[in-house]
């Protein structure tokens, strides 16, 4: 979410000094007595956390820092040397090389108090959790939710609402002060309001030519999953959906003379983020959505009933609905925002974002007529790719579109 | 030699499972359901007289499947969509996935889309094990059996479900008797044998496993010829649903003397509570087992260990397939674990096809390091 990329909107660039603060907040929260707790990134309980003065780091989103910042070869080896398989999830394996203690961007992570993990994405979640809890004595909450097969039911929100209330109580005991529910719906509202932003940012991509592309929004999607539930990360969002807004009046675009727009499934290969660009140049091709970064903002939350909206929230994530949901989504942002194709990015680490790639992509084909290219790579781990075949891939795909 | 045709009866009931299920249901004109045996309460499938079978990925090669999953798919997945594709599970009326693993769910994700009817159902399973999670799988599996009556079309009264538990306990400690033989010196059973004992007990019908288990019990001490092998092994993992993978582990000159499976001890080894309530009985057992889908590490790491000490271990095999997560996670923990009590330990990765010439070098060297 940093590093070398070219970003076209202030807000996007005002983020390098965001995540830079946010590792220094957790630091800050150790000196003024407050705890810290490691969260996993998507549809975290954080309202709950920043509603008790608990600061939520996120590995993965530490992860994508490191890669962005070249950083991660040793923390690899690390793993790899403690036992961690290469087929691993790049993102543990390189969190993991920094918990064992090898040297790491910004000093490491501040040391956790509690760790909150859930399955609401994939099993990586659970069992990294459980691994850094080992490995750094550290307590482990898990929120166990259920995969939905077909839609939300009452009975799923009530049982995850359940623990959720359970971990409130756990963390009124370790940090000894009380969760004050007025203070946790002030926090779910922030937390809508900022979604809210966030999805009306997405909305202006509609627009042609789109003024956000995916380099843009990569970065400024870092405030929505790192501090939800904070009056900072509203005030981000307004001043990014004024500065986008303004881009729409003046009909400024990423490009100006769009020719392509291209939806993007898949964690972006941080490492290479240049590649996006490679398209924007050559073919004039911009990203006009992004199922990975639109993650945060999809769910509507009501402040009345804080942990049902967090429960909500947390169940309603595009790995943890049916493929069936996902389809229509697609389908319906295909129609909404113009799209001419989608490049799906295919981690072979990451099973969560990519095992349903090769099946979206023959089921968009037969079934709507969308076409659509996978990229195999990984996400994190330079290792697993090769910038010259994606290039080569993408320039036959864009050859494709450019005949229809 | 009378005795070794016992043994061989369970590789013969595994390896013709396809066509004595099929008979199976033209003769009794009723249901089979392909499930994951061990994390699947089967007791309420066989309590609706419907025959429950553990689901087999086929190795070798998977033209029709990778149209749909990616290498990086366990390739037990993958075998079992391409035997799926290649219609040669036609006897399958329905398939009971829990939800264990991200293959899994991608697996039953596209399987949804594909299958025209509606035959599978994905049973919620636990990623923790607080007092909340034990009820919730309580009620799921409560729905679970309510889902069953109707596909069925036949009500489970409680007696019914006793009297499955009851086969099913049955089973479980015939099992634990043959495992307890292995404890010997000289174990009368290998642990490739073993796998086909226990991998059978989950294809057929659990009464008539019970019979012909009694008598292998009743005959596997006077056996002529006991297995080869001396470095007492124990192998530690998943889904092991192809003998081959123990069988190249003991041709290395090792003999496995006890394990830690899913298609091993974790199907068989704790029973029921016999608590008033069936549904809560069974949803406590499927729940408490100790997996890489919800338990601590410790919890694993102790019944590990119990094994261990039980059976005389002298090194642990982890024969893990290819992009396993969950299993390749709690190898990391359960390797370091066993170092700190002195147990040497083997992570062998395997895919299909089989590299057995790599494999049984190291298996080998491991074995030579042993003695």
């Amino acid at each position: 979410m940093t590093g070398s990329t070219r970003r076209t909107l202030s807000g996007a660039r005002e983020v390098t000094d965001l995540v830079v603060a946010h590792y220094m907040s957790a630091l800050q929260a150790h000196n003024e007595g407050r705890h810290v707790a490691w969260s996993t990134a998507v549809a975290p309980p954080s309202e709950i956390l920043y509603s008790m003065g608990v600061q939520p780091l996120f590995p993965e989103n530490y992860a994508c820092v490191s890669t962005v910042m070249k950083a991660t070869s040793n923390m690899f080896d690390a793993s790899e040397a403690h036992g961690l398989s290469r087929d691993l999830c790049s993102y543990t394996r390189c969190v993991m090389g920094s918990v064992l203690g090898c040297d790491a961007p910004l000093g490491g992570m501040e040391k956790p108090d509690v760790l909150i993990s859930t399955k609401n994405v994939c099993i990586t979640y659970l069992k990294w959790w459980q691994l850094m809890a080992d490995t750094l004595k550290c307590p482990l909450y898990v929120l166990d939710c259920p995969r939905i097969t077909e839609e939300i039911q009452e009975s799923h929100v009530k049982y995850v609402a359940k623990q959720l209330r359970d971990l409130g109580l756990k963390l009124e005991k370790i940090t000894g002060r009380a969760l004050d529910e007025e203070k946790l719906k002030e926090a779910v509202r922030l937390s809508d309001k900022a979604a809210e932003l966030w999805r009306k940012v997405f909305e202006h991509r509609r627009s042609k030519p789109c003024p956000v592309g995916v380099t843009d929004s990569s970065a400024a999607m870092f405030p929505i999953v790192a501090s939800a539930g904070t009056t900072e990360a509203v005030e981000y969002y307004e001043r990014l959906l004024s500065e986008v807004s303004e881009r729409v009046k003046e009909g400024v675009g990423v490009i100006e003379d769009e020719k392509f727009r291209l939806l993007l499934s898949g964690i972006p290969f941080w490492h290479h983020l240049s590649l996006f660009n490679y398209l924007e140049d050559k073919y004039k091709a911009v990203f006009v959505h992004e199922l990975y970064t639109a993650t945060w903002g999809i769910a509507n939350l009501n402040p009345t009933k804080p942990f049902d909206s967090l429960a909500f929230k947390m169940l309603f994530n595009p790995t943890n609905m049916p493929q069936t949901w996902l389809e229509k989504w697609v389908v319906k942002i295909v129609k909404d925002f113009s799209v001419d194709g989608m490049v799906l990015l295919s981690s072979r680490s990451c099973k969560a974002t990519s095992i349903l790639n090769i099946a979206v992509q023959k089921f968009l084909r037969e079934k709507h007529g969308i076409p659509s290219v996978i990229l195999e790579a990984d996400h994190t781990d330079e290792r697993a790719y090769s910038d010259a075949q994606a290039k080569a891939k993408l320039d036959i795909f864009m050859e494709v579109l450019g005949a229809r | 030699m009378r005795e070794d045709s016992e043994v061989g009866k369970f590789r013969e009931l595994f390896e013709n499972r396809d066509s004595i299920a099929a008979e199976w249901k033209t003769k009794s004109g009723r249901k089979i359901v392909g499930c994951i045996s061990t994390y699947v309460p089967e007791e309420i499938v066989y309590a609706a007289e419907l025959l429950p079978v553990e689901i087999i990925g086929k190795p070798g090669t998977y033209a029709k499947a990778d149209a749909y999953l990616p290498s990086f798919s366990c390739s037990f997945m993958r075998g079992f969509l391409e035997k799926l594709l290649e219609k040669e599970y036609e006897y399958l009326d329905l398939v009971v996935l829990p939800s264990l693993c991200d293959s899994i769910w991608g697996f039953y994700s596209i399987w949804q889309e594909l299958s025209s009817d509606d035959r599978t159902y994905l049973l919620h399973y636990p990623s923790q094990r607080s007092k909340e999670a034990l009820n919730y799988f309580s009620e799921v599996v409560e729905r679970f059996k309510t889902f069953i009556e109707t596909f069925s079309n036949r009500d489970i009264s409680e007696k019914d479900l006793g009297a499955a538990i009851e086969v099913y306990e049955k089973n479980r400690r015939l099992l634990k008797s043959l495992y307890e033989l292995r404890k010997k010196e000289s174990p009368p059973i290998s642990g490739v044998e073993a796998l086909e004992v226990v991998l059978s007990s989950m294809t057929t019908p659990k009464h008539l496993h019970n019979q012909l288990l009694e008598g292998l019990l009743g005959e596997i001490d006077r056996r002529d010829e006991y297995p080869k092998g001396s470095t007492r092994l124990l192998v530690s993992g998943h889904i092991i649903d192809d003998p081959d993978v123990l069988r190249v582990i003991e041709d290395s000159g090792g003999i496995i003397v006890a394990d830690d499976l899913d298609t091993g001890s974790r199907y068989f080894w704790s029973l029921a509570d016999g608590a008033a309530k069936p549904v809560e009985s069974i949803s406590r057992r499927y729940f408490e087992l100790p997996s890489p889908y919800g338990s601590s590490f410790e919890h694993r790491i102790k019944y590990l260990m119990a094994m261990v000490k039980a059976f005389g271990v002298q090194g642990v095999v982890f024969p893990t397939r290819k992009f396993c997560d969950p299993y390749l996670f709690d190898y990391v923990a359960l390797g370091h674990a066993l170092k700190k009590e002195g147990v040497p330990s083997l992570l062998l990765e395997y895919e299909y096809p089989l590299a057995r010439g790599s494999l049984r070098t190291r298996v080998e060297a491991f074995v030579e390091m042993l003695r």
